[in-house]
């Protein structure tokens, strides 16, 4: 067999026995939101801690990271913190949200916008914010798609194709109720994952420069600018580094399916604990750091960022691993891409649709509208992949600008009692479209700053400024405002 | 309805549910990570010293991860003496 022919055959094999095992266990049970991202919690503690740290690697950890390692250097250790202030965030505002939540019987984000405003148009609006930002999350998975099955197939595939695929077979797990059964598949992808990226992190800085010491040492030598910021680009220094750490940390649990997995914890103090542990997880990714530096000086001159890791892993290790790792990378993009689907549909159709336009809609009614949703975010997704020529990092950095702009409903929500619906609203609305307006003009950043940052603040801003006009008179005992910046003040 | 805590009153969403806002101390925990990994970034964004092989910027980032959960498990202990973890919910 050809190198190709033998990656591509295990990488066939990796996803045909996934989806296999999706299709069979997933015909008996009823579909659950949550279960693949806590279908291992039965485990021992090294085991979970495997399963943990495979979780940190999603195709944008895998391929994204060391794609701007190599191609921006610098800039990317953003990632390294937001991760951590992510959930130092959370410390703070996710086991209040828990009580609320667990209060109300609450079970999506829209559902606490509807409860604590009493709004339905606002709720809409979160579906609306939710769904868009989940376009270019998914569009991230199936570029990841594309791109492991092209390198692996030594281009004999190309990513057009394996993407068309992919989104088929996403679509088909959604539909064939697979994605609690694809849970088992994704403990099996966590563990190889760990394996890989160990094996990558360490192998290549090792094999190529003796150790990660002398990897750093030859980088720091060759090409000195790398290695800080703004690394390779002309306008990701510090203060885009601060906007961008605290747009990501901020936005990390208004995505609707955080958020909404928030609502599962056991209880207030279950939330606190995961945040204290959290943090350590993000260690491994130091892993993609080393790839992505190393392959630098490996390879330098790679026209796509986000090809570098695959490239170097084709060069260095023997085809077969090369097909684990794209098999296990095309099930990290697929799992993820199914559960954001099925988030999306869900909540277009119960949060959305039925609550403004079809009050007398029957559960199967919204189940079926579901379905349809799930083949239009499927195809708008793929267009995009085909046509879209972003990184990695800057379709997640998209999805987080518009995402984040739920964040000040969430907090002033639950901590500022005078925070008005309508406010909040219309911050949102200002906030969304800043943020939509200024990426597609190509100002991103503007004047050094992350541009969603810059939308968060008009947002944030609007948000408590209308409070102040439009509260209603006469609400009792309100908190002092100043508890409302305390979070991030910092 | 719990009883009122801390440096700052317990407050209700809508009248309908107490949501006590952490106190200022935890804050104060959970702001030094933010402090050392974000705003800071201009004094150790440096490649010298290199410390165990690593560059600095990627050192010092490394130790605050390891440092937040020290952080935040002091924000813990000082939310669960002033009666704010909700023991039991």
């Amino acid at each position: 067999m050809t190198p190709a022919a033998t990656a591509l055959t295990v990488i066939i094999a990796i996803v045909a026995v996934g989806t296999a095992v999706g299709f069979l266990a997933g015909s008996r049970q009823r579909m659950d939101l949550e279960q693949w991202a806590v279908g291992g919690r039965g485990f021992g503690t090294a085991l979970v801690f495997l399963l943990m740290a495979g979780e940190v690697y999603t195709t944008f950890a895998f391929l994204g990271v060391s794609g701007w390692a190599y191609s921006r250097g610098g800039p990317i250790l953003y990632v390294l913190a937001y991760l951590s202030l992510a959930y130092a965030a959370s410390f703070f505002f996710l086991p209040q949200l828990w009580e609320v939540g667990h209060e109300h019987r609450m079970q999506t984000q829209p559902d606490f916008f509807n409860t604590r405003y009493g709004n339905k148009y606002l709720a809409g609006f979160v579906c609306v914010v939710g769904i868009l930002a989940f376009i270019p999350y998914l569009q991230l998975q199936l570029d990841g798609v594309g791109i492991i099955v092209s390198v692996a197939s030594f281009g004999h595939i190309g990513r057009v194709p394996a993407m068309a695929v992919a989104t088929a077979l996403v679509i088909a797990f959604v539909f064939a109720n697979g994605v609690r059964a694809v849970a088992w598949v994704s403990v099996v992808k966590d563990v190889l994952m760990v394996i890989a990226a160990v094996a990558i992190g360490v192998g290549i800085p090792l094999a190529h420069f003796g150790s990660i010491g002398a990897m750093f040492t030859a980088l720091a030598h060759a090409r000195p600018h790398h290695l800080t910021m703004p690394g390779d680009t002309v306008n990701l220094g510090h203060s885009w580094y601060i906007s961008t750490v605290l747009l990501t940390a901020l936005g990390f649990y208004m995505w609707p399916h955080t958020f909404g997995a928030t609502f599962t914890a056991k209880s207030a103090d279950t939330v606190r604990r995961n945040a204290i542990v959290m943090p350590l997880y993000t260690l491994t990714l130091a892993l993609m750091f080393f790839a992505g530096f190393a392959v630098v000086l490996i390879t330098p001159h790679l026209q796509n960022g986000d090809l570098a890791l695959l490239t170097v892993v084709r060069r260095i290790f023997p085809p077969w691993f090369l097909g684990v790792i794209g098999g296990a990378g095309a099930l990290t993009a697929m799992v993820p891409a199914a559960v954001l689907i099925l988030t999306a549909a869900t909540l277009f159709a119960k949060n959305l649709y039925r609550p403004l336009f079809a009050p007398a809609m029957t559960d199967d009614g919204v189940a079926r509208l579901a379905r349809g949703m799930v083949f239009l975010l499927g195809a708008t997704s793929l267009a995009l992949a085909i046509y879209g020529s972003s990184t990695l990092v800057s379709l997640l950095l998209t999805g987080y600008a518009v995402v984040t702009q739920c964040f000040p409903g969430v907090v002033l929500g639950l901590y500022w009692r005078r925070a008005s619906g309508r406010a909040v609203f219309i911050g949102m609305i200002a906030g969304v479209l800043v943020a939509v307006s200024l990426m597609s003009a190509h100002l991103d950043p503007l004047f050094g700053l992350n541009a969603g940052f810059l939308a968060l603040c008009i947002n944030f801003t609007v948000a408590v400024v209308g409070s102040f006009l439009f509260a209603p008179q006469g609400t009792p005992g309100f908190p002092k405002p100043r508890i409302v910046a305390a979070p991030f003040s910092e | 309805m719990r009883q009122r805590r801390g440096l700052i009153d317990s407050i209700e969403v809508d009248g309908l549910l107490p949501v006590k806002p952490p106190s200022i101390g935890a804050l104060a925990l959970g702001a030094i990570p933010y402090l050392a990994m974000c705003f800071s970034v201009a004094l150790w964004d440096r490649i010298e010293p290199m410390i165990l092989g690593l560059p600095f910027n990627l050192f010092w980032l490394i130790l605050w991860i390891l440092l937040t959960p020290c952080c935040l498990w002091g924000a813990y202990r000082l939310e669960s003496n002033t009666g704010r973890t909700g023991r039991g919910a």
